[in-house]
């Protein structure tokens, strides 16, 4: 681990984790305000969420809407937080192995006694380093702001599930490096992954309605990690072991395509 | 400048690459190396030795591929073919311990603009596991380089300084400037010659590649001219310019015959001017100065070729035989 540049990686986005950071915890205090109303009015709420097409509550997974956890599913880790960590995962993930190339200033880093792999390691250090930060955020707000609306929920569920929403920006973070080690350009890594990531949601979403979508979602990185439903099952290793393994091959392909490849 | 094509005679062609004399350990071995971007070349069947203790400059208009071959020595590029080696390994085996030993400064300039001058080189240090602090700033100082300034403040020209001082400061064996002095100015310029020459002079290489001829003939032992890709030649400064023509200038208190002096060997292109004859002289000009005495010469002057007329005239004959 190449430990200044960890530094200096973090000190140079470090406006833009702040600003993360307060999006989390702002998204989470909106909701957490919500919370009372829909827990005070469950019975209409709930004829409310019942009132959706059945097919509407399958894709959102809107099942005991009127509860803590499963408000806390639907309205945040069914949807919304996994793909507020796939944009962070994969923008971050994009650039780990093009932002210095496309600076010009990889000539004079490459010139250095330090090896491409360390480098690229360093970099894929810091990606992780900020979702599980981000990830951290998201447990702490929840943990400190559910007992201040009168929510229980159990700090174990919530931190499983953190961890799923964290899996899930690791995930299709690493398909970002993979693309940005073999292209070299930020844009590409950005354009494919962000394309696989919404072709995955999309088959997640439809597998309860479609057979074909269902069939194959067994192998969709978005059914290991939101599909596991953390926030109602409890942390699902073996979903979880699995998206952590296909984030380790992709990068060190990663890491093997980076260290071949021409520093133009 | 006098028209170049006398100067295409050359005592032996003056065509072929050259060897490095067996004076010095070659520290650089390049051999047969070829890189190509797609179909473009980049350099084709490069070899060429530079010895240990020696300033090699690079000369070649752009695209040329001086760029290429100094960045295939850092491993920054993959070979299509061939190899180079460096301190004796080779460069693409054990790039990391050859790298702790050189200095590189690049010709497309990019340092990092929110950083301060200071923490760049802290940084460049750290990387490289080593404190030279008392060498950066006594090299910033001689540059007049402020370390607490902004890079994102700095004009072009100071930022090159920023990278002669990060390429220098840890007193490497081999230094790789590509482009040096682009955007110094005169008086850093100047200052940069001194470094050169002092870093020389403490048995450090240096391979620089520049377009300003006349910094290559102050700073550089041996000169490698390379066009499309391809090394041209590869010689001394001095030999390069003994082996090509050398303009010589008679006058005479009359106009005299000029069919004496045009039948001589290794004279060419004889013109008489009122009472001046001029032409050009490959190799000894015994037989000339004879000839002129014979006539009644009262005035002699003769002029070396500039490194400017050589590489036009290896670059227009490269043009010719291609």
């Amino acid at each position: 681990m190449l430990y200044p540049l960890l530094l200096k990686t973090f000190r140079d986005h470090v406006r833009g984790i702040a600003g993360w950071v307060s999006g989390i915890v702002a998204l989470i205090a909106v909701q957490l305000a919500v919370y009372p109303t829909v827990r005070d009015t469950t019975s209409r709420v709930t004829d409310f969420a019942d009132s959706f097409p059945e097919a509407f509550k399958k894709i959102f997974r809107m099942e005991e809407y009127g509860t803590a956890v499963g408000y806390l599913s639907t309205e945040l880790f069914s949807a919304t937080l996994p793909l507020i960590f796939i944009a962070v995962g994969v923008t971050w993930g994009a650039r780990v192995a093009t932002d210095e190339v496309e600076a010009g200033t990889a000539d004079i880093l490459f010139s250095l006694p330090i090896s491409r792999r360390r480098f690229l390691v360093t970099r894929i250090a810091a990606e992780v380093g900020v979702l599980v930060l981000l990830g951290a955020v998201l447990w702490l707000a929840l943990v400190i702001g559910a007992p201040i609306v009168d929510m229980s929920v159990s700090v174990g569920r919530v931190a499983a599930a953190s961890a799923s929403t964290v899996l899930t920006g690791l995930v299709f973070g690493s398909v970002g490096v993979l693309v940005g080690a073999w292209s070299g350009r930020r844009s590409m890594g950005l354009g494919i992954s962000l394309t696989i990531a919404i072709a995955a949601f999309v088959v997640y979403s439809l597998a309860p309605l479609v057979q074909f979508m269902d069939d194959i979602n067994p192998f969709n990185p978005m059914q290991w990690t939101v599909g596991a439903e953390s926030m109602k099952r409890g942390f699902d290793l073996g979903y979880s072991l699995i998206a952590v393994a296909f984030a380790s091959v992709l990068m060190t392909a990663a890491v093997a395509v980076f260290e071949r490849r021409d520093v133009l | 400048m006098s028209a170049t094509w006398p100067m295409a005679w050359s005592a032996n062609g003056g065509s072929q690459p050259a060897a490095a004399p067996a004076l010095a350990p070659s520290l650089i071995e390049v051999r047969r190396a070829t890189k190509h971007y797609g179909r473009d070349i980049g350099i084709e069947e490069v070899s060429l030795d530079v010895r240990s203790g020696e300033v090699l400059g690079l000369l070649g208009p752009n695209g040329s591929g001086k760029t290429t071959l100094l960045r295939l020595m850092l491993g920054l590029l993959n070979f299509t073919s061939g190899r180079i080696s460096i301190f004796g390994r080779d460069v693409t085996a054990v790039g990391k311990a050859i790298r702790s030993r050189i200095g590189y400064l690049p010709g497309d300039l990019a340092l990092y603009d929110q950083q301060t001058v200071m923490q760049y080189l802290e940084f460049m240090m750290k990387l490289r596991k080593l404190d030279a602090m008392t060498s950066a700033m006594s090299l910033c100082e001689r540059l007049k380089l402020d370390p607490s300034r902004h890079i994102s403040d700095l004009s072009r020209g100071t930022k090159q300084k920023v990278a002669v001082v990060q390429a220098f400061m840890h007193a490497p064996e081999l230094l790789l400037l590509d482009e040096p002095t682009s955007g110094l100015d005169p008086i850093v310029q100047r200052e940069f010659e001194l470094l050169v020459d002092e870093t020389r002079r403490r048995g450090a290489t240096i391979v620089l590649s520049s377009h300003i001829l006349a910094e290559v003939e102050r700073l550089a032992d041996r000169v490698a001219v390379m066009r499309e890709g391809r090394l041209v030649i590869v010689d001394d400064v001095t030999m390069l310019k003994s082996r090509f023509a050398r303009r010589v200038d008679l006058e005479f208190e009359s106009p005299v015959d000029s069919a004496p002096f045009a039948a001589l060997p290794g004279v060419r292109g004889v013109q008489m001017s009122r009472r001046t004859l001029s032409c050009y002289v490959v190799g000894p000009e015994t037989e000339l100065l004879r000839t002129a005495v014979a006539k009644g010469v009262v005035g002699i002057h003769a002029h070396d070729p500039s490194l400017d007329d050589i590489f036009l005239s290896l670059i227009d004959n490269s043009k010719q035989a291609s």
